[in-house]
């Protein structure tokens, strides 16, 4: 008996010497990260939960009673049930013509020369390194009065039809913003395509049209659905191409948080959004993990 | 893929490329408009909205604001991050495992989302919002990017050699210093130069916890494009483009856009 304890602790000292060493040294790297990472980013989502089930007037500020009126306002009066609906049209267009534009450049990509696809890295990746709020501005150039389109259309003689301050206009900034995101998914997807089972089906017979359509297209679905999911996430939850481009009377959810928030001060309103918010983006990101094999074809991004 | 098809694929993706790149070259010709306003194509060559710019105490202010906390959260985060690297990376564990996609969560938050309840914590509890606490904001969204740079550099690492540091005698910290720092460096670089600019480019979660103490030139460019319309702009945010350039230069230079973003070319 006296034995037995004696080597069990023995047994037992080996290796927890070891983990003795191992774990504090863990545990101190991770520390300060986890600090910073709980006081900026666990506690003030926190504050959000708790806040948006708070009551507001604009005589008395934020009440601190329980209530569950901010959501059954968000979720049940008409014109936030239209800014909700934009939302969903805004990134669901916005998913539809980011596919449109990006998937050739990404099959392009594919089969590019080493040369080509060192330019297409550079011009598609390289604005991912400009804040959004230049490239939306650089709309506002383009598309508004004097602007490029402006100039081009009274050069033919046309009525400068403008699309600025419309949800065309935002479409285009936001494809332009995240057509990277899009590109990067499906041309890692295609690139974990082999070689080899296009060609095989090309030497059996299929026509060009046929091998794409029935091999490589179905192979890089897995791809395209990531990047379908993350722009719509995206764009979803994108402020400044929305406020910039669409003009004040283009209301989404974000650009409503902006205004609850920062000119009505209407905090505990604007929190109940921004957790609305957060359900739409999470929803998205379980789609992502159950359709999507994440592992494989997952991008740095997202 | 029919030599046709494929002529017209590589046009298409030439014309994308050039609508890629065209706000942001725009905004760069426009800024050496000689024109009182904005019109393009400009008219014109002159540098007197950069020496606007530089008449305007707010905006060079920004300016320097935008760098320090770029500076400060970039460094911060990669150090947090290669801490965090180091403690994780290696682990199959589950719990390391979780650790890990808790850490990359601000990843998914929409910048708004993330200002508005800090917003609301700074104004709870009596924290300034001050330049401090900016540079802390850009270190939790920055943080998994140094965290994921800094891990696929530790993942790529030989073990041998730290054992082989350590067999001949090296005490843990010198093998850290002398093996695993050179190993992993090019993780660390990729890590400082992408918090920089992402930092540097923040607006978002900056807009609302920016005040008169601290407002950096992305909040004070959407602010000011709310009320005004003129070239004065252009040259401000081609500052921001041109530090992107530096950026991606020491990218280039380095670990390549490509590699940065996982992507295989064909020479890999």
């Amino acid at each position: 008996m006296l034995m037995s304890t004696h080597t069990d602790t023995t047994d037992v000292a080996g290796p927890k010497r070891r983990f003795g060493l191992r774990i504090p040294t863990t545990l101190l790297l991770l520390l300060p990260g986890l600090a910073v990472f709980s006081l900026f980013f666990v506690l003030p989502l926190a504050i959000l939960a708790v806040n948006s089930f708070h009551g507001y007037s604009r005589l008395s500020g934020i009440s601190p009673d329980f209530t569950i009126e901010n959501y059954v306002l968000a979720l049940s009066d008409r014109y936030y049930i239209i800014i909700l609906t934009k939302t969903f049209s805004l990134a669901l267009s916005s998913a539809f013509f980011t596919f449109l534009v990006g998937y050739p450049v990404a099959l392009y990509f594919y089969s590019a020369s080493e040369r080509q696809q060192g330019w297409i890295i550079l011009l598609i990746l390289s604005p991912l390194l400009v804040s959004v709020i230049v490239r939306t501005f650089g709309w506002l150039v383009i598309l508004g009065p004097n602007g490029l389109v402006d100039v081009v259309f009274k050069a033919f003689g046309l009525e400068g039809g403008s699309i600025l301050y419309s949800q065309t206009a935002v479409v285009i900034g936001l494809v332009n913003v995240f057509l990277p995101f899009f590109v990067l998914s499906v041309a890692t997807s295609l690139n974990a395509i082999d070689p080899a089972v296009p060609l095989a089906a090309s030497s059996l017979g299929a026509s060009p049209l046929r091998v794409f359509a029935s091999v490589v297209f179905p192979l890089s679905m897995p791809g395209i659905a990531s990047g379908l999911l993350i722009i719509f996430s995206l764009s979803s939850s994108s402020f400044v191409t929305p406020a910039l481009l669409g003009g004040s009377k283009f209301r989404v959810l974000s650009t409503e948080i902006y205004q609850d928030a920062l000119v009505l001060q209407n905090w505990p309103f604007a929190a109940s959004l921004a957790i609305i918010l957060i359900f739409i983006v999470l929803a998205v990101l379980v789609a992502q993990n159950t359709f999507v094999q994440h592992s494989r074809y997952r991008v740095v991004f997202h | 893929m029919t030599p046709r098809i494929r002529r017209l694929l590589g046009l298409f993706t030439a014309l994308v490329c050039l609508f890629s790149v065209a706000p942001v070259v725009v905004i760069v010709l426009e800024s050496f408009t000689a024109t009182q306003y904005v019109v393009f194509p400009p008219r014109g060559l002159s540098l007197q909205w950069y020496v606007e710019f530089l008449r305007r105490p707010e905006f060079v202010n920004s300016a320097i604001v935008s760098l320090v906390v770029a500076l400060c959260s970039c460094l911060i985060a990669t150090t947090l991050g290669t801490m965090i690297a180091l403690a994780l990376a290696r682990q199959s564990s589950a719990s390391g495992r979780i650790l890990q996609s808790i850490f990359m969560a601000p990843l998914s938050l929409p910048g708004i989302i993330l200002g508005l309840g800090l917003l609301q914590l700074f104004a709870g509890w009596g924290i300034p919002r001050n330049v401090a606490t900016m540079i802390f904001t850009h270190v939790v969204i920055t943080l998994p990017f140094a965290i994921r740079f800094v891990s696929i550099a530790v993942l790529g690492i030989d073990r041998d050699a730290e054992r082989a540091a350590q067999s001949l005698g090296a005490d843990p910290w010198m093998t850290f210093r002398k093996i695993t720092v050179p190993l992993i460096r090019p993780g660390i670089i990729a890590s400082l130069v992408f918090a920089f600019i992402l930092s540097f480019d923040e607006l978002a979660a900056s807009l609302f916890i920016s005040s008169p103490a601290a407002t950096n030139l992305p909040v004070r460019i959407f602010v000011y494009i709310e009320q005004n319309y003129d070239p004065l702009i252009t040259s401000v945010s081609s500052i921001l483009v041109f530090a992107a350039i530096v950026v991606l230069i020491v990218i280039e230079r380095t670990i390549g856009m490509g590699r940065l973003f996982g992507l295989r070319t064909r020479s890999v």
